[in-house]
């Protein structure tokens, strides 16, 4: 066995990047040429910072990590392989390195290094004292490296220790010798003993002469050879002796051959040296395999409580040491915030703490049988199935199973039996079995109760997909034609006006008004020319209304305290002027004759009195009769035959409410009592009803019978218009609250419908004479129009439609469109308003 | 810039007034006519794309080698061409790759406004039948002729009804005498009037001759409530002696009246010749008696024809048969009327209130004007539809509507909305002239000024109405067209 040092010390001068070593750490430090002057002002950095040992360890071998890797899988290797190689084949492969060209540069270059050795070195070392003024803590971090970095064997050879290390230049200087090249002529140095790596050293050229690999050696077993070298020549197979020389040698072997093993790739037997034994025990023991591992070294406090003249980190204080803290102030604020707003009661200081005043004690099961308030998240288990006939402990008879039905049951699988069981009949209940699935059944409730996700199901109030589908399904309005859509023809009244009422003719053909100047003005239709105009009084028209008959041309004005009957006569043919003015003074001789003959059959308010006007000029131009009223008039409704109409006054009494009959020139108050003021009135168009509005009630009287037949209570505030639809089923209601409602006579005395388009008071309502539309006026100076068909069919509700509001009226003080008659032939409006415009409504 | 394929048109002054610009857009047309007069051979042209009617117009005139330039309208897909070509294409989203049909025809010139003549109150109607010769009754219930060869005033008023004259016409003179011509009017009175003046013979050397004084020569007393039309046959352009002085007279009470002028035809009083004709025979009021002259007689009816259940607003001779009238209401229907048998021959109903009625210079082709703002067309063929096409434009009812006198195809209509429109029956979506009332001096334009009555000769426009005037427009550029023959 060659001493490991001269072999392994060719193999250091050839590798060209030598891993740091302990004891070249100085030597290293040394040949930083000057293009590495920023690695070294890193590396001085770091050592002024402090780093420990480790960092400076990887610091240093930092450019070739890879080599160390490769190294620490080779050091393993090295522990058991490294001895054989240098049994047969170190000097051969000593020889055949030496001769490269390469290491002569090597050797040069080591040279010069050597050669500017002493001055560089004591200028470095004094720099970096200088620098660091750190010496023992280097030495410290050199020992730490040189404790972690060498192999347990190396501590035995004096020549590598650093305790040498003053001593190691002279031994070098003692095995070198200078000679003159003989190629390049300079001198150089020689080395007539190799230096030794040491254990760092790159062990890749530790010699193994078989360079097979990983092959298994079984591979060759046929062979002659047992491998390749490296120069591809064939490694013959080892000599091996038989059995009995084994036998042999184990005899010949001091310990009796165990300490010999097979080296595989060889075909040799090794022997294990004392060293390798020594790994070998500590390994068995389970110590650390480094012999010189000392466990109990004194640690090095580098981060301690002793302030260093120098800091190992040089990090200015951070901020966060001397600033109070924002966030804390943040928190400690909200604090104070929900103490002041009261969300936090603190504990008075001195009270006792909460949990003091708990009973130390609680009744676990006190509590158990009170229904506790349901918790916000509480989720009810769902509810099993109740027991049905089968379960019964005695069924029915027709409940129990045939035999068929039990083999059905029995051959069906388990999960097709869950929760149903055999009925079966028993006498009484003492004889019934337990029941051997309960606990199974328990169980799987609970896993169900347990495992299964629940949701509480919160129920709507209202379970509304679609709003859409709440809005009824309406016919659309195109399909609803013809309804008045446009304003053809205006009736200006002079000054503007405030135009109060409006009425047209059965004929369509004349429209007649009534402003508030006193006024009754005859307008051409679908002209718009004023033909004829009459001056009633000087107080405001609040009612015109022609009479219904076609055969008799004239209408009935209710100017403040008087009622005007008059026609037309001018415009009228001899024969009907004749006709309607015979019509409307019949009266008066038969009057005169009830006079005369004292048989006054019917007497009549005091109060009213029917007279002729008074000039000739005033009977041409048509002004038929005058009826005097108590109070100030605000409507006039004619009964459906053209001969009775009523009035309605205002701050009259029981005689608010009148009837009188034109042919007969009578007068008769049909309530001696009247509840509330009366707002309208109206007759029933088929049957001898009349209708009755007071502010908030309808009554409807029975005129032959004279009684009540039905209130109605529309539920509105005052009532402002009412109109009665043609067929006589249904009416409809205006009021000053915005309001239109639609009552069924034939239903209960509450409306069938409140409807609420306009945004101001309700003026007045109408349906139209023979067209299925009605109509709303407001003082929003719109009027509405709307289609209801009444099905004669009783079970069907009537149709109600929105279809135009028809907007052109102004509003002036607060007045819109104060009233509005239908044509009675076509779907026309006629609507007067406050601006004093009277308007026609055309398609 | 001038046209391709294989018609090469030398330059035009309208291909050279086009942008010289090569990159200009260009459409291929088609031009077509319904007029043999005018009909150029059926090619495509690439056009510019900003080319207007002018230019269109200046193409034909150039295809057809006139001498003196017609101007002609173009249609596309029935509506008039008022911009260029490729607005046209842009604003109705027509594709420009495809070609364009346009049908042309000879332009109408814009009328142009040519007088105002005051009226005493609302002008209820207006006839130009007689050149030169305007005759409108009011509603002051006078008639007042216009002419501008009556000396000074050149003004006739005849004065006579109670109250408002609703109608007036003129009616041919059975004689054919020189100098003498008849009215008729109706109105709010009941009461139908047929007068006479003499028309004075122009002497330049006597111009201070005295305005005719007219007389009343007729009362038709037929109706009970107000008249509110009164139509004679067609007048003939040169008097005749076989023109008869037929009248038809149409009232608010639905009955139409037929009257025979003819001297000695049905004059006098009551003549009981038949429980019907007594039926239908007034006594006359005695106001009415107080008022009017005993000069004249009263007439009594041919006929009468029954059947309409509401107003009448207008019943009128046919233009070519004698024994066919037409008459129209406010009871939605349209009715053609044999007047030898007086009874009814065709009834079609719409929906609308029919204030208006005229006759097209074709035949069976009736327009009327109704209040919900339309002009309708009525195609009298027995076979067809009720309203064979409808224009709407009027913002208010048509009040009137009349017809021109030899173009089948034009049409002129008033409305409530203040406006004169003329039509083309051919562009129903888009009026060819739309002509607003001049603004009336001394009112700042309180409310809209209806229009009651429209007429025209095929050269002046009359329309009259609620502003108490008559306004006059010249058409000239009407073209006086060969009627269509059937």
């Amino acid at each position: 066995m060659a001493p490991k040092g001269s072999s392994k010390a060719p193999k250091a001068s050839t590798s060209k990047a030598l891993p740091p070593k302990p004891s070249t750490v100085a030597p290293k430090r040394k040949r930083r040429s000057q293009e590495e002057e920023d690695a070294q002002n890193a590396f001085a950095a770091a050592d002024s910072l402090g780093l420990g040992p480790e960092a400076l360890a990887f610091g240093s071998d930092g450019e070739d990590e890879d080599d160390g890797e490769i190294l620490d899988e080779d050091d393993e290797d090295d522990a058991v392989e490294e001895p054989f190689p240098e049994l047969d084949f170190g000097e051969s492969e000593d020889g055949s390195f030496d001769g490269e060209d390469g290491d002569d540069d090597d050797d040069s270059e080591d040279e010069s290094l050597g050669e500017v050795d002493p001055d560089e070195e004591a200028a470095l070392l004094a720099e970096i004292e200088a620098e660091d003024a750190e010496e023992d803590d280097g030495s410290d971090l050199d020992e730490l490296i040189r404790r972690h970095t060498t192999k347990p064997d190396e501590g035995e050879t004096p020549g590598t220790s650093w305790e040498e290390d003053p001593t190691l230049p002279n031994d070098y200087m003692k095995r070198s010798r200078t000679v003159t090249s003989k190629i390049t002529g300079q001198e150089k140095t020689e080395w007539d003993q190799e230096i030794d790596a040491g254990y760092g050293s790159d062990s890749s050229t530790e010699e193994t002469t078989n360079r097979i690999g990983n092959v298994p050696a079984y591979f060759y077993d046929d062979l002659p050879h047992i491998g390749y070298d490296i120069d591809g020549k064939k490694v013959m197979r080892p000599a091996t002796g038989d059995e009995l020389d084994k036998f042999l040698e184990g005899i010949e072997d001091a310990d009796g051959g165990w300490t010999t093993v097979k080296d595989k790739l060889h075909q040799q037997n090794v022997a294990l040296t004392e060293e390798e034994l020594d790994l070998i025990h500590r390994l068995a023991k389970g110590e650390n395999p480094d012999a010189a591992y000392d466990p109990y070294t004194p640690t090095i406090e580098y981060f301690s409580s002793k302030v260093l003249p120098t800091p190992l980190v040089g990090r200015p204080e951070p901020k966060s040491r001397f600033l109070p803290s924002k966030w804390e102030h943040k928190k400690v604020m909200k604090i104070v915030r929900a103490i002041r707003t009261g969300r936090i009661v603190p504990r008075r200081p001195g009270a006792s703490s909460s949990s003091a005043e708990k009973p130390p004690f609680y009744g676990l099961w006190s509590q158990s049988d009170v229904a506790s308030a349901p918790h916000p998240m509480h989720m009810p288990a769902p509810k099993l199935a109740l027991p049905s006939h089968n379960e019964s402990y005695n069924p029915p008879e027709e409940y129990l199973w045939t035999k068929d039905e039990k083999d059905e049951f029995n051959e069906r699988e388990k999960e097709d039996k869950k929760g149903q069981v055999i009925p079966i009949k028993h006498s009484s209940l003492r004889q019934v079995a337990a029941y051997p699935e309960f606990v199974q059944e328990r169980f799987e409730r609970c896993l169900d109760l347990y495992l299964a996700p629940r949701m509480l199901r919160r129920r709507p109030k209202l379970d509304i997909k679609d709003p859409s589908e709440l809005i009824p399904k309406l016919p659309s309005p195109q399909d609803l034609r013809p309804f008045p859509t446009t304003a053809s023809v205006e009736y200006p009244h002079p000054n503007g006006v405030r135009t109060r009422c409006v009425s047209i003719d059965p004929t369509g053909m004349w429209v007649v008004t009534g402003a508030e100047d006193g006024e009754v003005r005859l307008w051409e239709c679908a002209v718009g020319r004023c033909a004829m105009k009459w001056k009633c009084g000087d107080g405001p028209i609040y009612g015109v209304e022609w009479c219904p008959d076609k055969e008799r041309s004239l209408f009935a004005v209710a100017s403040s305290s008087k009622v005007h009957i008059i026609a037309p006569l001018p415009l009228l043919s001899e024969i009907d002027a004749a006709r309607t003015s015979q019509f409307a003074l019949a009266g008066f001789t038969s009057a005169s004759t009830d006079d005369a003959g004292n048989a006054k059959k019917h007497t009549q308010p005091a109060e009213v009195a029917w007279r002729k006007p008074k000039g000739d000029a005033e009977r041409e131009e048509g002004r038929l009769v005058e009826i005097d009223v108590p109070g100030t008039l605000k409507q006039i409704v004619w009964h459906k035959r053209g001969d009775y109409f009523s009035t309605v006054s205002a701050p009259a009494g029981n005689r608010s409410v009148l009837i009188h009959q034109l042919t007969k020139h009578q007068t008769q108050a049909p309530f001696t009592k009247q509840k509330g003021e009366v707002q309208r009135v109206s007759f029933h168009p088929s049957r001898p009803h009349f209708f009755v509005a007071t502010q908030r009630q309808i009554r409807m009287y029975d005129l032959l019978k004279q009684e009540l037949v039905k209130t109605l209570n529309p539920g509105l505030k005052w009532i402002s218009s009412l109109d009665v639809h043609p067929l006589g089923d249904n009416l409809i209601v205006g009021s000053y609250d915005r309001r239109l409602v639609w009552h069924d006579l034939d239903l209960s005395s509450t409306p069938y419908k409140t409807l609420r388009y306009h945004s101001r008071a309700l003026r007045q309502v109408a349906f139209s004479p023979v067209y299925p539309l009605f109509l709303s006026t407001s003082d929003d100076g719109s009027i509405h129009i709307f289609h209801s068909t009444v099905y004669s069919d009783l079970l069907t509700n009537p149709l109600i439609v929105p279809l135009k509001v028809l907007k052109g009226h102004e509003i002036k003080d607060s007045l819109g469109v104060l009233d509005a008659k239908w044509h009675p032939r076509e779907p026309w409006v006629v609507s007067v308003g406050a601006d004093g415009m009277g308007r026609l409504w055309c398609t | 810039m001038s046209l391709t394929e294989e018609q090469p048109i030398p330059s035009t002054s309208a291909a050279t007034e086009a942008p010289a610009g090569g990159e200009e857009r260009q459409l291929a047309i088609r031009l077509t006519t319904k007029d043999s007069a005018y009909s150029i051979p059926s090619t495509k042209f690439l056009v510019p794309a900003n080319w207007r009617r002018f230019h269109l117009s200046e193409l034909i005139n150039k295809v057809l080698e006139n001498s003196s330039p017609i101007p002609f309208d173009f249609l596309i897909n029935s509506s008039l061409l008022r911009s260029s070509l490729g607005a046209y294409c842009a604003q109705t989203g027509t594709s420009e790759e495809v070609t364009l049909e346009i049908e042309y025809l000879p332009s109408t010139l814009p009328p142009q406004l040519e007088s105002t003549l005051p009226s005493e109150d609302w002008v209820s109607d207006v006839s130009l039948a007689i050149r030169g010769a305007v005759l409108t009754s009011s509603y002051a219930g006078t008639l007042s002729l216009h002419s501008s060869a009556l000396p000074a005033p050149s003004n006739i008023t005849f004065s006579g009804h109670d109250q408002s004259a609703l109608s007036a016409c003129y009616v041919p003179h059975p004689l054919g005498a020189e100098g003498k011509q008849w009215v008729a009017s109706g109105g709010m009175d009941r009461l139908g009037r047929v007068w006479e003046y003499s028309t004075p013979s122009i002497s330049l050397t006597n111009p201070t001759t005295e305005l005719p004084v007219p007389t009343t020569l007729y009362t038709l007393n037929l109706h009970t409530a107000p008249i509110s039309s009164v139509r004679s046959r067609t007048l003939p352009l040169t008097s005749t002696p076989t023109a008869s002085p037929h009248l038809l007279t149409a009232g608010w009470d639905g009955i139409v009246g037929v009257w025979d002028l003819t001297p000695g035809v049905n004059e006098g009083e009551p003549q009981e010749d038949g429980s019907e004709r007594k039926k239908k025979r007034r006594k006359q009021a005695p106001g009415t008696m107080k008022l009017t002259l005993p000069l004249f007689c009263s007439q009594t009816p041919v006929s009468v024809l029954r059947g309409h259940t509401g107003k009448v607003s207008r019943a009128l001779f046919d233009r070519t048969d004698a024994d066919k009238a037409y008459s129209a209401g406010w009871d939605h229907t349209v009715r053609s009327w044999d007047l030898s048998v007086a009874s009814e021959t065709n009834v079609k109903t719409s929906d609308k209130v029919l204030l208006s009625l005229a006759q097209m210079a074709s035949p069976n082709l009736l327009a009327t004007g109704s209040t919900d703002r339309l002009v309708s067309f009525w195609d009298f063929r027995e076979s067809a539809q009720n309203i064979s096409l409808t224009m709407p434009g009027h913002t208010g009812p048509v009040s009137t509507v009349a017809a021109h006198p030899t173009s089948p195809l034009l049409l002129a209509s008033g409305s409530y909305d203040a406006t004169v429109r003329i039509w083309d029956a051919r562009s129903p979506k888009q009026a060819l002239f739309v002509l607003p009332l001049p603004p009336k001096e001394g009112s700042e334009g309180k409310g809209q000024e209806k229009i009651l009555a429209v007429d025209w000769d095929g050269e002046r426009l009359v329309a009259g109405g609620e502003g108490a005037r008559i306004v006059a427009w010249k058409v000239s550029g009407a073209q006086a067209e060969v009627p269509m023959v059937e």
